[in-house]
């Protein structure tokens, strides 16, 4: 399709908009929404999904600061910055004894 | 006092009879302005009702800063906006269940198919591509656009409905036309 067709079906689509037909609402649209009301007067409660939301994102933040908590002290100094690392690195050697044989310890 | 203000006062103090004749007087506009955001009778009946019943709730709040028909509108355009997020949230949950190899029943009700009485069926395909465009556009624009040319409103109306100034429409409806139509040529173009 050249340049001036496809802008011809382009302006033809867009001028669908100021066509779309009128269209007649219901004529016991008022009785409907009255059953509506009553209906949702007489439904048991339900949850509201907004506090629904905050329960299971709330409990999604838990859990990652719960696996968080739990790498780092499967690994001490993965979150530390540099000289804390080092810090806690030394620290941990203090205490491996093998570790501690080396070579200006001699 | 004006006719208005004597439907809203009466309103406001849960008047039935007054109820009725609201719902007698706007029903028609209200159901086309919701068939311009969702074309399908069905869903748009639904909101219409939804519209009516929101309306009858919160009266108790309407301080005649804009017309009453100005402010059912409102309701209407933001309850069919509600619709239609609600509508993507679902077509998304359903892309990735499909994704993972799970059936989702509720993708098959949420195909993007026009259902309106006002469009002659040989414009019905031509009529889906439009609404998968303009489901593309950022929701200030498209609903300018909608109200501009579907409904009719001046751009006085649409300022008040969507609580911007008249500049501020004209640069909605002028960006969304041309987005529209760069957005309709590409996919011409490519078919």
């Amino acid at each position: 399709m050249d340049k001036q067709n496809i802008e011809k079906e382009v302006t033809d689509i867009m001028n669908m908009l100021d066509r779309f037909g009128r269209v007649e609402a219901d004529p016991w649209l008022y009785e409907r929404i009255m059953a509506r009301m009553q209906a949702e007067k007489n439904a048991p409660p339900v949850a509201n999904p907004r506090v629904e939301n905050w329960v299971w994102g709330t409990l999604c933040v838990l859990f990652v600061f719960n696996i968080a908590g739990f790498w780092h002290l499967q690994a001490p100094g993965l979150f530390a910055s540099p000289a804390e690392a080092l810090v806690q690195q030394y620290v941990h050697e203090m205490d491996q004894p093998d570790l501690l044989q080396m070579p200006f310890s001699r | 006092m004006t006719d208005e203000q004597q439907l809203v006062t009466a309103l406001q103090q849960g008047d039935e009879a007054a109820f009725r004749a609201l719902v007698e007087r706007h029903s028609d506009r209200v159901l086309n302005s919701c068939m311009s955001f969702v074309p399908d009778l069905h869903e748009a009946q639904d909101l219409t009702q939804e519209v009516f019943v929101e309306v009858f709730r919160s009266i108790g709040r309407f301080r005649f800063d804009a017309s009453l028909s100005t402010w059912i509108y409102r309701i209407a355009c933001n309850k069919a906006l509600e619709h239609l997020r609600k509508r993507n949230r679902l077509k998304r949950r359903a892309f990735f269940k499909r994704l993972i190899g799970l059936d989702d029943p509720a993708s098959l009700q949420i195909a993007d198919q026009v259902n309106h009485p006002g469009i002659a069926l040989e414009d019905k395909e031509r009529a889906e591509l439009l609404y998968r465009h303009l489901d593309g556009l950022p929701e200030q624009q498209r609903n300018a656009l909608l109200l501009h040319k579907v409904e009719g409103l001046s751009h006085l109306e649409i300022s008040d409905v969507l609580q911007v100034s008249i500049p501020a429409v004209e640069g909605l409806i002028h960006r969304a036309k041309k987005k529209l139509r760069a957005s309709l040529s590409g996919q011409i173009d490519r078919s």
